[in-house]
């Protein structure tokens, strides 16, 4: 199943003296979805253009398992390359209906056919009924299902989707985002996903990379990622995160939480533990050394902030049923599992 | 007038002249808007999709062909490709003598070229290359993409444009009687003029503003066509393809080209003559007789925009109804608007000497006060617009702001409204100056017996034959009309730029 469909390799690309790819290397392979994470400006969406064929590259190439597509230049342009492409606009054409702008991609058999395929499209998006409607007149939601019914209808190899569900509001999102995995899972293309919301990345991503500055800093299974983050950066990227830097001694890393060991370190030498706030386990205890400075509820869980003696806080979550309330005294345990120590930045 | 009486010129004017005024006119608009097309569509989508050297340079320069009138540049052209010319010494005759038809078509296609270039960038601007994109991706090649994608997106404002040139090429005068094309314009004028018969001149204008109202209404139907189009997507930034160095250097001669056609050649050729002649009348009468009436014409016009474009707003069906109907008056060209006032001023004439026949005043020429009024007919149009857009940026809520922060109404005048709106007002001043400056037509009807223009002085130096003499009021026209294009186009960039700020 991990077939590739395209590959590129060291794509550097500058504009006006900043780098904006850096020795990126990405396999898009059939029926993955990968995803792609950064701040904005971090040079994704000019990854994605690339292999759309949209933006030529400094250096660096891409290839289909049977030929070379750029080469600096780019050598197979998009219209040959069988990539289906989801603007953040969406970008329908707004002089055609959502049907014809479905078929805009279908070029064989007749026009019975085509119109029948372009069809079935919407009515896999549930936009039948407006399948005569002009683009305006469609909601952002409605719009999005008919931009993806667009680019799934010629069946592509590989589609890419940028910034695709970030015009929307959070609940349709989230609909829209179950649609869009089981859809682009039915197609059994390659799909690259092109986003700064770490909770979409999370949720689609069959393999994540994180992308700062043009250069993808760590990839690999998205709960990996998470969990294992490389650099505080990586870690800030994908949600909250606690931190604390300072220098190893006998193997430990000395928190005001308690002690780590650090695996690896040499004494003496920097480094920064990274706790995901849930992996802050609190337990109640009239005699502990910390204290909770404030707690909000989320729904299911409790923000909470808790404070050591030294005056550090950090933040954690606790259930709602937890009753954790401030100036309650508490223990604080560290998840492993949730708890990384990386070299310090 | 147009309706009774029949003036003796108008049947002889039938036999003879009608149909040439027609053929010319007609085969006039047909070259100008396939010649406009071709020099304001590509470079349009070339600026709009590519980035290369110079496109910010061109971005200013391609609009400011408009600085130049296009009697200015038939002079020049002519002057250029005559016999002893520089272009016909230098190609060795085989550049034709810019005269005749086609002669008025390549100047009148080089001169309105930007208003079918603005109104297409706008276009291609606002509609974004991600439909062009995305066409690419769904398979089809460049050339197909812009064909049934991005060519139909901007088809609406296209014909807007065209439309404008339309009307500037029936409404010219200077251009097409020195270039030996009678259009209507010209009959009128020869009516009025030569012939000194109002009654076939009156009827001739009507022919002409019930054919530029019809197209002015098209073009208002297709404007608000296109407006459902925009709506088709959300904008953000454009992303431009750059250029390899050898694509970068033809796409940007090839965007030069009109500029250098349309202002600087003509401009510089001008110059050259300029330097060369000793002139036999200082200019500097006419001078002041342009900027008198463009700086008078300009304030009244920002006054009544203004006034226009808050009735607009804040008033009824009423306030808005005369609003569209001044907008109108640009459709009307300045020929029939001259004749217009005439018109209202015999009648009031009329009246007075009824009243008391014998204490009555003599207002038949009407003198400076009738050629203000025509040309406000004409041009307060163009200045609403601006007024209008500037306004717009003000909303309910900043009043409401500026009252709970303590600002009393005038405060709230001088504080929010006027610096806001300062640059809408500025630039419908300053469009409406540039425009009276560049009138020939209607000033030449209506204008004191000694009372001079820069145009009109040109026009008399070249209708005389002599070119040499009618370089330096040329130039100066194109000397005021060129900085303050620049600045317009400045206010214009500047408040486009604070409006998409937040």
């Amino acid at each position: 199943m991990t077939e590739f469909v395209m590959s590129a390799r060291a794509l550097t690309k500058s504009w006006r003296g900043r780098r904006v790819l850096d020795h990126v290397d990405m396999d898009l392979k059939r029926g993955t979805i990968t995803a792609v994470l950064g701040p904005s400006g971090a040079g994704k969406s000019t990854l994605l253009r690339v292999f759309a064929g949209l933006e030529d590259v400094d250096t660096g190439i891409v290839t289909s398992p049977d030929q070379k597509l750029t080469d600096g230049q780019v050598i197979i342009p998009p219209e040959q390359r069988s990539v289906g492409l989801v603007f953040q606009d969406f970008s329908l054409f707004p002089h055609l209906t959502a049907l014809d702008n479905v078929m805009f991609g279908l070029r064989s058999g007749t026009a019975a056919t085509r119109r029948e395929i372009a069809m079935d499209r919407l009515k896999a998006v549930q936009m039948e009924d407006k399948a005569k409607a002009y683009p305006h007149t469609l909601s952002g939601g409605e719009q999005q299902r008919v931009a993806l019914a667009r680019a799934l209808a010629p069946e592509p190899e590989i589609v890419l989707l940028d910034e695709a569900f970030s015009g929307l509001d959070s609940r349709l999102r989230a609909d829209l985002r179950d649609m869009a995995v089981r859809e682009l899972k039915k197609s059994g293309a390659a799909v690259l996903v092109v986003t700064h919301d770490a909770e979409e990345a999370l949720f689609m991503a069959d393999e994540l990379a994180l992308m700062v500055d043009g250069a993808v800093i760590q990839s690999g299974k998205p709960s990996e990622v998470y969990l294992k983050p490389q650099s505080l950066t990586g870690a800030r990227l994908l949600g909250e995160v606690n931190e604390w830097s300072g220098p190893v001694a006998e193997g430990l890393l000395h928190t005001p939480f308690g002690a780590v060991k650090a695996a690896g370190f040499a004494d003496g030498t920097d480094a920064t533990l990274l706790v995901r706030p849930e992996g802050v386990v609190l337990e109640q205890k009239p005699d502990g050394p910390f204290a909770i400075v404030q707690s909000h509820p989320l729904g299911a869980t409790n923000a909470v902030r808790v404070r050591a003696p030294s005056g550090e806080c950090w933040d954690a979550r606790a259930p709602a049923s937890s009753l954790l309330d401030p100036e309650k005294a508490v223990s604080v345990t560290l998840d492993p599992v949730l708890t990384t120590i990386v070299q310090a930045e | 007038m147009a309706l009774t009486g029949g003036g003796s010129h108008m049947g002889h004017l039938i036999d003879t002249q009608l149909t040439s005024y027609v053929s010319n006119s007609a085969a006039l608009v047909v070259i100008t808007v396939i010649g406009t097309i071709l020099l304001g569509v590509p470079t349009a989508w070339l600026t709009t999709r590519y980035d290369f050297p110079g496109r910010k340079l061109l971005l200013v320069a391609l609009p400011l062909s408009l600085a130049m009138p296009s009697y200015v540049s038939a002079y020049a052209w002519m002057s250029m490709t005559a016999v002893g010319g520089p272009v016909h010494d230098a190609t060795g005759g085989l550049f034709p003598t810019v005269s005749g038809l086609l002669g008025a078509g390549f100047v009148f296609s080089i001169s309105f070229y930007p208003y079918t270039y603005l109104l297409a960038r706008q276009a291609f601007e606002s509609n974004g290359t991600n439909s062009f994109e995305a066409a690419r991706t769904l398979g089809a090649g460049p050339w197909q993409a812009f064909r049934k994608v991005t060519l139909p997106l901007a088809r609406p404002a296209i014909m807007a444009g065209t439309a404008l040139v339309v009307m500037e090429t029936l409404a010219d005068y200077g251009t097409v009687d020195f270039l030996g094309t009678p259009t209507f314009t010209v009959g009128i004028l020869r009516s009025w003029i030569s012939f000194g018969d109002p009654e076939a001149a009156a009827r001739l204008a009507l022919i002409l503003l019930i054919v530029t109202l019809f197209i002015f209404g098209s073009e208002r139907l297709v404007r608000r066509q296109s407006r459902v189009a925009e709506l088709g997507g959300r904008n953000r930034p454009q992303h431009r393809v750059v250029l390899s160095r050898s694509a970068a250097l033809f796409v940007c001669l090839c965007c030069a080209v009109p500029v250098l056609l349309g202002l600087i050649a003509p401009g510089l050729h001008l110059l050259t003559l300029a330097l060369e002649t000793q002139p036999v009348r200082s200019p500097i009468d006419a001078f002041w007789g342009t900027i008198t009436v463009a700086s008078l014409s300009a304030l009244v016009a920002a006054f009544l925009g203004l006034g226009a474009a808050y009735a607009a707003r804040t008033g009824g069906w009423f306030a808005r109804a005369s609003v569209r109907a001044a907008h109108t008056g640009y459709a009307v060209p300045g020929a029939v608007a001259a004749l217009g006032v005439i018109v209202i001023l015999a009648a009031m004439q009329d009246l007075l000497d009824n009243v008391s026949p014998l204490a009555a005043p003599t207002i038949a020429g009407g003198g400076l006060v009738a050629l203000l009024f025509a040309y406000q007919a004409r041009f307060a149009a163009a200045a609403i617009g601006p007024c209008e857009s500037a306004l717009v940026r003000i909303t309910p809520s900043m009043d409401q702001a500026a009252r709970s922060l303590g600002a009393n109404r005038w405060a709230v005048i001088g504080r929010i409204h006027v610096p806001l709106a300062f640059s809408g007002i500025a630039t419908a001043a300053l469009l409406v100056f540039v425009e009276v400056m560049k009138e020939l037509p209607a000033t030449m009807i209506l204008r004191p017996l000694d009372f001079e223009t820069l145009a009109v002085s040109a026009h008399h130096y070249a209708s005389d034959e002599r070119l040499a003499q009618a370089a330096l009021p040329s130039l100066m026209l194109v000397a005021l009309g060129l900085p303050i294009m620049i600045l317009v186009s400045w206010l214009v960039s500047r408040r486009q730029a604070e409006s998409a700020a937040p």
